[in-house]
């Protein structure tokens, strides 16, 4: 077969298919029992999102006061707006939960703020798993999670 | 694990948007007479999709299809017809299937499916006959044919492809490179 004959049958293969039985049963089922409702559902993500999200702004906020303090002054960086607006946590805060745990106290405090928000995250992507933008956040924790291993590296 | 393949697909005209539109606030409503006449007007596309991107796995294919006209029930209030409404089922119903290819195959186990696709042995083809090219489709590791699939069957751009799959642009080109090469191999054109 050639690399045209390929493509024409690959293009062609993009014809409806019906399942080899009736699936409807089984939906309604699911559907009957409560497993869904349009109306009642559609929204239940938005509060845990707002959660995951307000812990992500306070890991920027951890991470930004970090690294001023480690480089002595500000960053430049896409959580800079972020961060700015939610610093809940003091560094004082983050140092004295470091040195309980024994890790470096420079980073540690971020690192728990990051850790709980990565568990929210996973909470919501597992109810709505096709929400792209959790997955986005999601992202952003481990590019975040990067940095702190990263300046941790750096700083011996 | 694919399908016989002297089986033809059975098709289903395709549903005009119009009658869509009115089923679909019926069904927002809570009528589920109407989103089972949905379910009936689209199951075949939503099915189709679904099935080549589980590798012509019809149990799966089953349940990624329930699975999205569950979701869809979920979403339907969401709908704001903005686009037809069979655009926005396939859509669901692909992020469906590419979820469940996220949770079954890790990222870094690609590289090691890929080689270890590449070293099977040549399956016997018929030239020219699109059930051997189905049965090789079915034979790629799952995020390759999920990228060759998107691409060449169902028209998706690259960049979609890679935001969906969660990959890059240059990953997704690569991944179709691959799949391209796997698929000549098995059918015969590089031997």
């Amino acid at each position: 077969m050639t690399e045209f004959e390929i493509q024409r049958n690959l293009r062609a293969m993009n014809a409806p298919r019906m399942p080899g039985r009736d699936l409807w049963p089984a939906i309604a089922a699911r559907i009957e029992a409560g497993e869904s409702a349009p109306h009642a559902t559609r929204r239940r993500w938005l509060p845990l999102a707002a959660a995951a999200g307000t812990v992500l702004a306070i890991a920027g906020s951890l991470l930004f006061v970090t690294l001023r303090d480690h480089t002595g002054g500000p960053i430049e960086s896409d959580d800079y707006a972020m961060a700015t607006q939610f610093q809940r946590i003091t560094p004082q805060e983050a140092r004295d939960e470091a040195l309980r745990s024994g890790q470096d106290p420079r980073l540690a405090g971020a690192n728990i703020v990051i850790d709980a928000a990565h568990s929210e995250l996973q909470q919501a992507l597992e109810q709505h798993p096709d929400a792209v933008f959790l997955v986005s956040l999601l992202n952003r924790t481990n590019a975040q999670r990067m940095k702190i291993e990263q300046l941790g590296a750096k700083a011996g | 694990m694919p399908l016989p393949m002297t089986e033809a697909p059975r098709t289903q005209p395709a549903p005009s948007q119009d009658a869509d539109a009115e089923l679909v606030r019926r069904a927002a409503a809570g009528e589920m007479q109407a989103f089972e006449a949905l379910y009936r007007r689209h199951a075949g596309r939503v099915h189709g999709a679904v099935w080549r991107l589980s590798g012509m796995n019809e149990a799966r294919a089953e349940e990624l299809t329930q699975e999205a006209f569950i979701r869809a029930w979920q979403k339907l209030a969401s709908f704001r017809f903005e686009s037809a409404f069979s655009t926005w089922l396939h859509r669901l119903a692909v992020n469906v299937a590419l979820m469940d290819l996220r949770a079954r195959d890790p990222e870094d186990a690609v590289e090691s499916d890929v080689l270890e696709a590449a070293s099977e042995p040549v399956i016997p083809f018929c030239a020219g006959e699109r059930a051997d090219l189905e049965q090789a489709v079915a034979k790629l590791p799952p995020r390759a044919r999920a990228v060759l699939v998107l691409h060449d069957v169902e028209g998706w751009k690259h960049e979609e492809i890679g935001r969906e799959l969660g990959m890059a642009v240059g990953s997704s080109k690569a991944q179709l490179h691959r799949a391209r090469g796997l698929l000549r191999t098995m059918l015969g054109e590089a031997s």
